[in-house]
């Protein structure tokens, strides 16, 4: 019997054990009505449960169908990115990868499969040199090392094959990490080149100032630091800017390429050579054995640019000077040393008589005072430091002071008086010595107005003043604004002047001519002598050079030369004007030699005021003259 | 140690006419709601030396009436073991696990062996309890015990500590030595069914949604009809709960009230947001087969005299309905004909899920301990 029905009897049973049918029924009936209910809510929750079920299983289909076709679109635009992507799960198994991945690797898709590590996918590429460094190994370490941190990374890798990939990596939240990739190989290609471009000189390739100069400064760090010296070398062209005004600046360029490839080819691996600008080259010599290495090095460059190049048809010699400076000491820096190569490279350019330099400290001293006086003499003129004094030209016929030459002097106020040699220069090097010339003609010319005698005045004109028409005009002005007789004006010009620039001085002679102001060629016999200059141009006057004079009696060959000059002037009809006269016999031997007036301290130093030579000639002065005027007169009628 | 269980149906009858042969150190009983603070009274005066602690319960059982009864006691004299015992009160504003860590607190010793616990049954959060309790006390020592009850009211229940009896009250008592052995066991014959749901609002022990629909509303669905009895005929289906990919950490869970305003659901443990909730179903076979087997987990090793203590969920017997006994028969089959024992249709299970395990707050599950002293030399 069921062990329930058991306890309902047993429940029915009264106390004298008799069975209550009507309890029992109603437990029983009770019974029944528990399974029944019971059965009832089990159907009840399996329909209910079919009916989520089905609804469930219902928005799962929409689900698995919009998830296809969200993959449709998601492959659609995974395929259509520009980069490479690669999907890997938290297990180092590949999950997602696009056509752009395969593309790029230059793999079929079939090499790929879901599942696949990081290493078999590494494996794909690596017959196709897709990998970088040495070790393929390493290479596959370092891709694990980078995928197996929680942190986003992106690297460039430079692949052996050429190709540059930026690889990114992302984690994901879930473990595993997404991988993509971008072609950069035309990024890197650009960068490089406008690194190369930055860097470097773009028409020699050579480095530039700021890389050069860079290079300069880790020399001096390292010298330093261990202790050994360098050397750095400063190369200039010689006559390059006439190279570029003659033929052209392509050619001036292809000079330069041509320089640039011979320095290239002859200098070794730890030298750096950069270009600093225009003609000028830095050199940096790490450890050199000593200062001799360098010497033969700037020699042995020099040698090599010298060898001929053909530019154009025209067969050209560069000509290079080279300063020296040696590094580092503790308070050189990188400016300082450039410094001082730049001025022994000045000295070899100045001095001729070596094509390079060492840097002593002296140059420096001297370059210090150079510049004091260039930056003074632009006070000079507004400070009215500057004087015009004038040296008498007297006649050798009568002894009469016939004009004077004006030489400008200048009054410093701390320095004292400085020589014309110490400063002329430095004004020619500056370009100073146009307004000075321009002052000093002008002071002259009016100055001259105020002489009791109408003697010339003559003016020296430098190169500087010649290169421009403009310089025609200034005279112009000049003899406007004292009101000068320009008949009484002479301008002196070098032989120099003439080579330079021949065509242009030429017509400005010419105009200056025209004004009715003579032009007289100074310090000849010491240049180029040129005859044809003489017939060229109509100089109403010839000075020989002091050297002559100074060398009268005692070299026969300065005699002989002012013979010849004297009987070029007669030939010419042009007079000749000796210079630096200061003995008397000088005078004698140039009197008897026909030269017709002279200069020099025997007639007078120059002087601020011209009525002090008016007072008189010496005595003895003017009865050598009066003899050899009559010697004179009595040769010519006698021939 | 000696142990005596008595039935009967007036606290009258129990407190006066129950004979026992020794001075007793434990009282344990378990009544109706309407009798039980009568009863914890007389039986004070009865033993006002042993500890007494009771409960009122969803119905009470022994193996001497397995359904009939309206109170059942048993009297326990140790012969090594010693008790201490302790009652936590606790008000609107306490927290469950800090009642949980003050009996731990009061309890604990280095010589403690086993933990019963009884607690009042609607105003608590039993997986806070549980979890106050472990963080003292370690997982070999068994903890078991259960949550009050109030027949299919859900409205008022007691628990008892010798002089205190009443509501909002928490009480245990520690037994001590090594001569104690427990041995424990709890199952329940449940089986998940219908789609699996994921928490999607909860607070504390109170469910809101889930899959983004009131929790109410699916119960109501499922119950149809009887979802007027509710909260009662909630136990019908309880939740089997567990967090995400962790199914071997998952807890049936039964419903004590409801909230038809907030269309909530009240739990006697933690419903944590996240976790995946599945309706249960049970057959009385299988709640049967799963009384039987907490009988056989939980049988004494030693042959000495012991008490067993059956706490059992209310749920179980709404299911079992006229069948209902048939669960403590088969405790009677499976846990020894000699073993005496006393047990509690409960709103809550405490205990652990295997021997060495942490403990647990269990619903719809007959969990099953017998105590027993072996010899210590």
């Amino acid at each position: 019997m069921h062990r329930l029905l058991v306890r309902q009897i047993a429940s029915a049973k009264d106390d004298a054990g008799n069975i209550d049918i009507e309890k029992l029924a109603k437990l029983v009936d009770g019974a029944y009505k528990e399974i029944d209910l019971d059965a009832q809510r089990r159907e009840r929750a399996t329909r209910l449960m079919n009916e989520e079920l089905d609804e469930l299983n219902s928005e799962l289909r929409k689900t698995v169908e919009k998830t296809k076709e969200q993959n449709t679109w998601f492959e659609a635009a995974i395929n259509a990115m520009h980069q490479g992507l690669c999907l890997f799960g938290a297990n180092d198994d590949l999950q997602v990868f696009n056509q752009q991945y395969c593309a790029m690797f230059g793999l079929a898709e079939t090499q790929m499969w879901q599942g696949m590590t990081l290493r078999e996918l590494l494996e794909t590429r690596a017959d196709k040199d897709l990998f970088f460094g040495d070790d393929w190994e390493d290479f596959v370490a370092h891709c694990y090392k980078r995928v197996s941190t929680d942190k986003w990374s992106s690297e460039i890798h430079a692949f052996n094959n050429g190709q540059s990939i930026e690889i990114t990596v992302n984690p994901l939240p879930s473990g595993g990490y997404l991988l993509t990739y971008t072609d950069v190989t035309d990024r890197v290609v650009a960068e490089s080149r406008i690194f190369q471009l930055a860097h470097h000189d773009s028409l020699t390739d050579l480095p530039n100032r700021a890389n050069v100069r860079a290079t300069l400064d880790e020399a001096i760090e390292r010298a330093k630091n261990e202790d050994y010296q360098f050397g750095i070398m400063y190369l200039d062209l010689d006559g390059f800017k006439e190279i570029n005004d003659t033929l052209g600046h392509i050619a001036g360029d292809a000079v330069l390429k041509c320089v640039s490839r011979r320095l290239k080819d002859m200098i070794s691996e730890d030298v750096v050579i950069g270009r600093l600008g225009g003609d000028e080259f830095l050199i940096v010599v790490d450890r050199p054995t000593d200062e001799e290495e360098l010497c033969d090095m700037a020699q042995n460059i020099c040698d090599i640019l010298w060898k001929q190049l053909t530019i154009n048809q025209h067969d050209l010699n560069i000509d290079a000077s080279v300063g020296i400076a040696l590094g580092p000491s503790s308070d050189y820096c990188a400016e300082t040393l450039m410094q001082f190569a730049d001025l022994a490279l000045y000295r070899a350019k100045t001095d001729k008589k070596s094509k390079y330099r060492i840097f002593e400290t002296q140059m420096d001293v001297e370059v210090r005072e150079r510049r004091r006086v260039a930056t003074d003499l632009r006070r000079a003129i507004s400070r009215t430091e500057l004087e015009v004094h004038y040296q008498p030209q007297v006649s050798f016929i009568n002894g009469e002071v016939q004009g004077y030459e004006a030489l400008v002097r200048w009054q410093h106020p701390e320095l004292g008086h400085i020589p014309p040699d110490r400063f002329i220069a430095i004004a020619e090097e500056t370009g100073q010595i146009s307004e000075i010339g321009r002052w000093v003609l002008e002071r002259a010319c009016q100055e001259a107005t105020t002489w009791q005698n109408d003697e010339k005045i003559a003016v020296n004109v430098s190169s500087h003043q010649l290169r421009s028409l403009r310089f025609v005009d200034m005279v112009e002005t000049a003899i406007i604004n004292s009101g000068i007789d320009p008949r009484r004006l002479e301008l002196e010009i070098t032989e120099s002047v003439l080579v330079q620039n021949p065509e242009m001085t030429m017509e400005i002679i010419h105009n200056i001519n025209k004004m009715g102001v003579a032009v007289a060629l100074d310090d000849f016999g010491t240049g180029y002598s040129s005859l044809s200059y003489l017939a060229k141009y109509k100089f109403q006057k010839i000075k020989i050079d002091r050297s002559f004079v100074q060398g009268i009696g005692g070299n026969a060959e300065c005699n002989a030369i002012i013979d010849s000059i004297v009987s070029l002037g007669r030939s010419l009809n042009t007079i000749v004007t000796a210079e630096g006269v200061e003995e008397i016999w000088q005078l004698s031997q140039l009197q008897s030699a026909g030269c017709d007036q002279g200069q020099g301290f025997l007639f007078g130093k120059p002087a601020k005021d011209v009525d002090e030579f008016n007072k008189g000639s010496d005595r003895q002065i003017q009865m050598v003259l009066n003899a050899q005027h009559w010697n004179r007169r009595e040769t010519r009628c006698l021939s | 140690m000696r142990v005596e269980t008595f039935s009967n149906t007036t606290a009258e009858q129990l407190g006066q006419n129950w004979q026992f042969g020794f001075e007793p150190d434990l009282m344990l009983y378990f009544a109706d709601p309407d009798l039980a603070q009568d009863l914890h009274r007389a039986l004070r005066q009865r033993a006002p030396n042993a500890t007494l602690m009771g409960c009122s319960s969803g119905g009470q059982f022994s193996r001497q009436a397995h359904a009939s009864a309206n109170a059942t006691c048993a009297a326990v004299k140790f012969d090594k073991t010693r008790l201490k015992s302790v009652c936590i009160p606790f008000s609107d504003s306490t927290n469950s696990q800090t009642a949980g860590l003050d009996i731990a607190t009061n309890l604990m010793a280095d010589d403690l062996a086993a933990v019963f616990v009884l607690s009042d049954g609607m105003q608590v959060n039993g997986t806070e309890l549980v979890e106050g309790m472990a963080t003292l006390i370690p997982n070999h020592i068994p903890v078991v015990g259960g949550l009050a009850g109030d027949g299919d009211q859900f409205v008022r229940t007691f628990v008892g500590l010798n002089d205190q009896v009443g509501e909002k009250m928490v009480v245990a008592v520690g037994l001590y030595g090594d001569a104690l052995d427990v041995a424990h066991g709890c199952e329940g014959g449940w089986t998940p069914f219908g789609p699996r749901r994921v928490v999607t609002r909860a607070e504390g022990n109170v469910l809101y949604e889930l899959d983004g629909k009131p929790a109410l509303d699916l119960y109501e669905r499922y119950l149809g009809d009887e979802a007027a009895a509710l909260p009662a005929s909630g136990l019908l289906f309880p939740l089997w709960v567990h967090p995400t990919n962790e199914e071997d950490q998952g807890a049936v869970r039964t419903l004590l009230n409801i909230d038809r305003d907030a269309k909530s659901l009240i739990f006697a443990g933690t419903m944590q947001e996240g976790a995946v909730a599945q309706l249960m179903t049970a057959t009385r076979d299988a709640l049967i087969y799963g009384a039987a087997q907490a009988a056989t987990d939980a049988t004494s090793r030693n042959k000495s005299d012991s008490l067993g203590l059956l706490v059992s969920c209310i749920g179980r017997k709404l299911v079992m309905g006229q069948r209902a006994e048939d669960e403590i028969e088969t405790v009677d089959d499976h846990i020894g004909q000699d073993v005496p024992y006393i047990g509690f249709y409960s709103y809550g299970e405490i205990c652990p899920r295997s021997s060495g395990t942490h403990t647990m707050f269990h619903n719809q599950t007959m969990t099953i301990s017998t105590f027993s002293e072996k010899d210590v030399a």
